[in-house]
């Protein structure tokens, strides 16, 4: 009955709309080297306030879903990756393109995106509502524990240095104790604001972190020259079916790593992708062709990077936990709408949840469409001066933030937070650790505190067995981590001796 | 960077320990988790300040901050006028000073190129945000006899 309503909410005027327009739009910025499926949620998110719940998220997966898929167009057109998701598809797209197959590479990377994300899709309509029926056994103890892990797991992964991203991911913790506190209503660290009594505006600090750090970041290679692309011959688009059909256990295997990176917090589809073309290499029938131009080194990664999204989206409603930033923009513009994620939201708002589904199968129906149709066209995209682009992206995110409460302090945030962004980078620090903080953190203390006052004593987080898990697990990675990271340096250094 | 997280997480420590001690039953208190973070921050901070010395210091691009710390400058300064001047005219403002900026015009047609950009940008922008969406965009003071928006 429920995915009734939502597919006739999600095929009804304006909400089909959104979503067409979001996945232009995602394609377009998937294809434009530096802006990222990330970067073009943030700068949508402020126009979701205006629109309903459903057509919000049918516009953010429309984004997503085309901005993922984009990156591809320039990774084989010209050996330029749009964005990180297209790491692993370089290496035989851009080949084929020398070899003139550029049509079919990109039509394999279309289809390949598609059925991976609509393989994960199904996965999320299954695995989710059993995750969310699950959690409803949990108590503030295991909330707070769960989300204390993943905000661990998160830091210890994003960036070079595990200290580094821990010390961001409690920068961002320490920004969301902005504001009126939670369970005593008393205002804390506004410094006499009233701007800040509702705390940061989340949509400026992501609006200025993704969008205005990643034009500063750019800045030089702006400065120093267009982009100078020639439009190779594309050919024929279709890959042969009989190709396809030959792959399944290849797409299964694809989809089944995607979905599970997508779920882990913080290892993010650059991950699965990397891995996913490993695995092709090792498996393919065409295995020494692979860097020179082997179709099966688009197929893998192109499943996989799509698989992640809907991995990524099965901790993000089950447990209102994102493990990601594009899952963090999603959230946001839920909350925006009073919707939060988590187990609740299969009990009070079905509705939504079918609707959230239903809208990812249209959205990949659009990106199916769009981007064998207009391949051509998204490809011209390429040749807009980068300085003009840029531009527009500054504005767009500073209107973007201002545009939510009419408030020039949300501006100025958006701006301070873009500074914020592009020095981090710079300075080695990862980002997505502080904005999942500045998201987490208020659960982790509210759910801290009710803990602590139910119980009675601090030692329920290690008494409940659920708790005691979880932050055993969240401890054993962040060692396991170190460890990690400390080989690896010791190789460098041997390497580096050696040399 | 080390630096200005280790500065705040001084402040910050400073500020929860000024924060009241009023709490209600069972609850462990507004400050505990400030406390917890602001220590792990200075600790974190401090370690990082430590082991690389001035280090990043030296592989500073200045050129490159130069340039960034300009367009910072511009969109702060856009954003403080776009109260005074209004929308319209300070988004065209920006939008011409910001695309020079990023690449310094060489011909009266590259102005000519960035003036249309401008102009075209800030009236679909005025007309989706003000008049799509809505959104109060600030009106010139000087034109609505200093009331803002």
């Amino acid at each position: 009955m429920e995915l009734m309503e939502a597919i006739k909410t999600v095929f009804s005027y304006p909400t089909i709309l959104w979503i067409a327009l979001g996945e232009l739009l995602g394609i377009l910025l998937g294809a434009l080297p530096g802006l990222t499926a990330t970067m073009g949620m943030a700068l949508v998110l402020p126009f979701t306030f205006y629109l309903d719940p459903a057509a919000s998220v049918g516009l953010m997966l429309g984004v997503y879903f085309g901005g993922v898929t984009g990156a591809s167009i320039p990774a084989i057109l010209f050996g330029i990756p749009g964005n990180p998701n297209a790491i692993a598809t370089i290496h035989d797209g851009y080949q084929l393109a020398r070899k003139g197959q550029a049509g079919v590479a990109l039509g394999t990377a279309v289809v390949a995106s598609f059925i991976g994300g609509l393989g994960s899709m199904l996965i999320l309509f299954v695995a989710a509502p059993v995750l969310a029926a699950v959690s409803l056994w949990f108590g503030p103890a295991e909330y707070a524990s769960l989300a204390l892990a993943s905000l661990t797991v998160i830091a210890a992964t994003s960036g070079r240095a595990i200290s580094k991203g821990v010390l961001a991911a409690v920068f961002g913790m320490m920004l969301g104790t902005v504001g009126i506190d939670q369970i005593v209503g008393l205002p804390r660290f506004t410094l006499g604001n009233i701007y800040l009594l509702n705390g940061f505006s989340l949509v400026a600090a992501l609006i200025g972190l993704f969008g205005i750090a990643q034009v500063l970041e750019d800045l030089e290679s702006v400065r120093t020259g267009a982009l100078k692309a020639v439009m190779p011959k594309l050919g024929k688009l279709f890959p042969p079916m009989r190709y396809l059909l030959s792959r399944w256990r290849m797409i299964l295997e694809s989809v089944g790593l995607g979905t599970v990176i997508g779920i882990l917090p913080g290892a993010g589809a650059s991950v699965g992708v990397v891995l996913a073309y490993e695995r092709a290499r090792e498996t393919s029938p065409e295995k020494e062709q692979f860097g020179k131009g082997a179709l099966d080194g688009v197929l893998a990664p192109e499943v996989t990077n799509n698989a992640c999204i809907g991995g990524g989206l099965i901790p993000t409603l089950a447990l209102g936990i994102p493990g990601e930033s594009a899952a963090v923009m999603l959230m946001a513009a839920l909350i925006m709408h009073g919707i939060t994620p988590g187990p609740l939201l299969f009990d009070q708002h079905i509705d939504l949840v079918y609707t959230i589904f239903v809208a990812m199968v249209v959205s990949n129906i659009f990106m199916l469409v769009f981007q064998l149709g207009g391949v051509r066209l998204f490809a011209r995209a390429l040749m807009i001066p980068p300085h003009l682009l840029s531009s527009l992206v500054l504005i767009l995110s500073i209107i973007g933030a201002f545009a939510l409460e009419s408030s020039i302090f949300d501006a100025f945030a958006a701006v301070a937070f873009g500074i914020l962004g592009w020095w981090m980078k710079k300075a080695g620090y990862p980002v997505i650790p502080l904005v999942l903080g500045l998201i987490l953190g208020p659960m982790i203390e509210s759910e801290f505190r009710r803990a602590v006052m139910l119980a009675g004593t601090y030692t329920t987080f290690f008494t409940r067995p659920l708790s005691l898990v979880m932050l055993l697990l969240g401890a054993a990675y962040l060692v396991h981590q170190i460890f990690k990271m400390r080989r690896e340096a010791a190789r460098e250094a041997e390497a580096g001796g050696g040399a | 960077m080390n630096l200005f997280f280790l500065g705040i997480g001084i402040v910050y420590l400073y500020l929860t320990y000024q924060l009241p001690t009023r709490r209600i039953a069972g609850d462990p208190g507004i400050s505990i988790m400030p406390y917890a973070y602001g220590i792990l921050a200075v600790a974190l901070a401090a370690y990082h300040v430590v082991r690389d010395g001035l280090k990043s210091a030296k592989s500073v691009q200045w050129r490159q901050v130069a340039h960034v710390g300009v367009i910072s400058l511009v969109m702060l300064v856009y954003v403080g006028l776009m109260r005074p001047l209004g929308f319209e005219v300070s988004t065209t403002l920006f939008l011409i000073a910001v695309a020079a900026l990023f690449r310094r015009p060489s011909s009266v047609r590259d102005w000519v190129v960035i003036g249309v950009f401008a102009v075209v940008t800030t009236v679909v922008i005025s007309l989706l945000f003000g008049g799509v969406f809505n959104v109060n965009l600030p009106k010139a003071e000087w034109l609505s006899g200093g009331r803002g928006w």
